[in-house]
């Protein structure tokens, strides 16, 4: 007997399924008989029918020949079940998806980032005030990794990467999901334009596997949000206060708000109704310079009089979608510290739970934090972006 | 009142005092900011489809729409008159308001009559009605290629392509949804 067959047979004891002529199966277990090994049918009740109307997938199975010689077989399961089927409908999809992981990471190793991990149950989950999430025990599911993961930069970690799940409660959508994979690295001593070369090198090594691959090559087009709202509104945005100029234009094109929107409600439906269905048309799209109203964990810029107060914080569109969300990070105890107050107070009134501040964190930016830059991308979408899927549904296997 | 969360298509609502159904519905939250609502609403009475965004938590009147089984009486001039079936109600509609409906519906046919504000705004027949030929070329006897078509006219005057061995005077069954022919059919009872 061949050595190879006899370091396996001990696990061959398993039963095997043969293809026996027709369209159905055997099924059995390969037993050693004298020199041969040879398949003993141990079911009893054979052969069972195939449903041809359920595609499934294809397992090798094992057989023996005469001479004792193993060979591999392609047979399907004896009775797929429609939740089988679903699944292997999709398996090249599927298949796709992971060697696009497999080749973020792969970039980010190659680049010198270490990969890490930090905890999904957090003691002091994102102070974000339209963030939800649910609690576990005296925990909290994470909205991102990026407190843990400045806690580490503070340590020394100076280029650190990690992809995994994190949870926004009630997102629901197309493309919004409770539970999605997010991906987040950090640079220290860096700013946003470094980032954004990474951005540009990370999309290039991921062409290849795109559906069209020039348009991940084609290099990334940068605008400002003043930029865009002059182009698409022609609307000059000068401050993050004064609503009128934006009621005016949203009563022009019959986009109904209510009279106490605030000046980011206004903004949110002019851009979301007429100016981002049309970013990152024909290549990635970057939109930087936000208003410093939306600065969340962001650097403000310094203020220019009679210009939009701004922010060090860009945006990733692919096509009309958003996918990545940077910041100049705030890396100053005090200005974080009020911040996060400022937050819990809005919290408050939308009637949400507050958070404890999160000491550890703010303790690491007293520690003294070096300039960083850091990036959350949404990788479902950037994999329905690269495959050219609609939604997350098609894509993802799970519900 | 209801709020975003509920959103879902085919959900009838009013705005701006005009009752629309939603066809599409996605949630979008930029950036960390606040969420909202993306919709697409068709006009019950015009078709036309606008888009719209809602804040979410936002909350929007439900269009009081209500669906009425009818029968066909009549036509004079452009109006259509229906009548209900229990309360013997007679409502008028036009040519406008019935859309494609105009060319399927003949003296006695149901339909439902969608209501809105209790004036008519939609009118619904089966997916398939059964027609007379009353004008086309005499039918080729053993052709009985369904591939090649001519003109027919039948008896609503609605003018649809038939197959060459259909003849005048025989019935055919129309899907309403594409208005096609469908199949060639006996005359129905009672008509």
């Amino acid at each position: 007997m061949p050595r190879h067959i006899d370091s396996f047979k001990g696990r061959i004891s398993i039963a095997a399924f043969l293809v026996s002529g027709g369209p159905c199966l055997i099924a059995g277990s390969v037993v050693q008989d004298g020199p041969d090994l040879v398949l003993r049918d141990v079911s009893g009740s054979l052969p069972l029918p195939i449903d041809p109307g359920i595609p499934a997938p294809c397992w090798c199975a094992l057989s023996v020949d005469a001479e004792g010689r193993m060979e591999v077989r392609y047979h399907q399961p004896i009775r797929p079940s429609e939740e089988v089927a679903r699944l292997h409908r999709r398996f090249d999809l599927l298949k796709r998806r992971h060697e696009i992981h497999q080749t973020i990471r792969d970039f980010f190793l190659k680049k010198g980032f270490l990969e890490t991990d930090t905890p999904v149950a957090v003691a002091n989950p994102g102070m974000e005030p339209f963030l939800d999430t649910w609690s576990v025990g005296d925990r909290w599911l994470r909205t991102s990794p990026e407190l843990h993961m400045k806690r580490l930069m503070a340590a020394g970690f100076d280029k650190i990467f990690q992809m995994g799940p994190c949870f926004r409660k009630g997102d629901r959508g197309t493309l919004h999901r409770e539970e999605f994979h997010m991906l987040e690295w950090y640079r220290v001593f860096a700013d946003l334009n470094m980032l954004t070369e990474d951005l540009e090198a990370l999309l290039t090594a991921l062409a290849p596997l795109a559906e069209t691959p020039a348009y991940f090559t084609a290099g990334i087009e940068r605008r400002t949000v003043v930029e865009v709202f002059r182009e698409y509104l022609n609307l000059e945005l000068t401050d993050h206060q004064y609503r009128e100029p934006l009621q005016k234009a949203l009563k022009q094109r019959g986009i109904p708000h209510a009279t106490d929107d605030d000046w980011d409600t206004l903004y949110f439906l002019l851009f979301l109704n007429f100016i981002e269905p049309h970013l990152g048309k024909d290549r990635p799209f970057l939109l930087t310079d936000y208003p410093a109203s939306q600065s969340a964990l962001a650097k403000k810029a310094p203020i220019v009089p009679g210009k939009l107060p701004t922010c060090y914080r860009f945006e990733l569109y692919l096509r009309g979608t958003e996918l990545a969300n940077a910041f100049y990070e705030v890396t100053d105890e005090a200005e974080q510290r009020t911040r996060f107050r400022a937050d819990n107070e809005t919290r408050k009134t939308l009637n949400k739970p507050t958070y404890p501040l999160d000491e550890q964190f703010l303790a690491a930016l007293a520690s003294g934090l070096p300039p960083s830059a850091g990036i959350a991308l949404g990788v479902d979408r950037l994999v329905l972006a690269l495959l050219e899927v609609e939604t997350l549904d098609e894509l993802l296997p799970f519900s | 009142m209801i709020k975003t969360d509920q959103f879902r298509k085919k959900l009838k609502v009013e705005l701006d005092g005009d009752p629309y159904m939603m066809v599409d519905v996605d949630f979008v939250r930029p950036g960390k900011g606040q969420g909202f609502v993306r919709t697409k609403l068709k006009h019950m009475i015009t078709g036309s489809v606008v888009e719209r965004t809602f804040k979410s938590g936002e909350a929007v009147k439900p269009a009081e729409v209500r669906d009425e089984e009818m029968q066909f009486l009549y036509e004079n001039g452009g109006e259509y008159t229906f009548m209900d079936n229990k309360t013997y109600e007679q409502v008028t509609m036009n040519t406008d308001q019935l859309g494609d409906t105009v060319n399927y519906i003949y003296e006695g046919i149901n339909a439902t009559i969608s209501f809105f504000n209790d004036l008519p705004i939609g009118c619904e027949i089966a997916n398939f009605v059964e027609l007379e030929i009353v004008e086309c070329e005499p039918g080729i006897k053993g052709n009985t290629a369904t591939n090649t078509m001519k003109p027919a006219v039948v008896s609503t005057g609605y003018r649809v392509n038939v197959p060459l061995f259909v003849n005048q005077g025989e019935w055919i069954r129309i899907d309403t949804r594409t208005g096609d022919y469908s199949e060639r059919c006996k005359r129905p009872e009672g008509r």
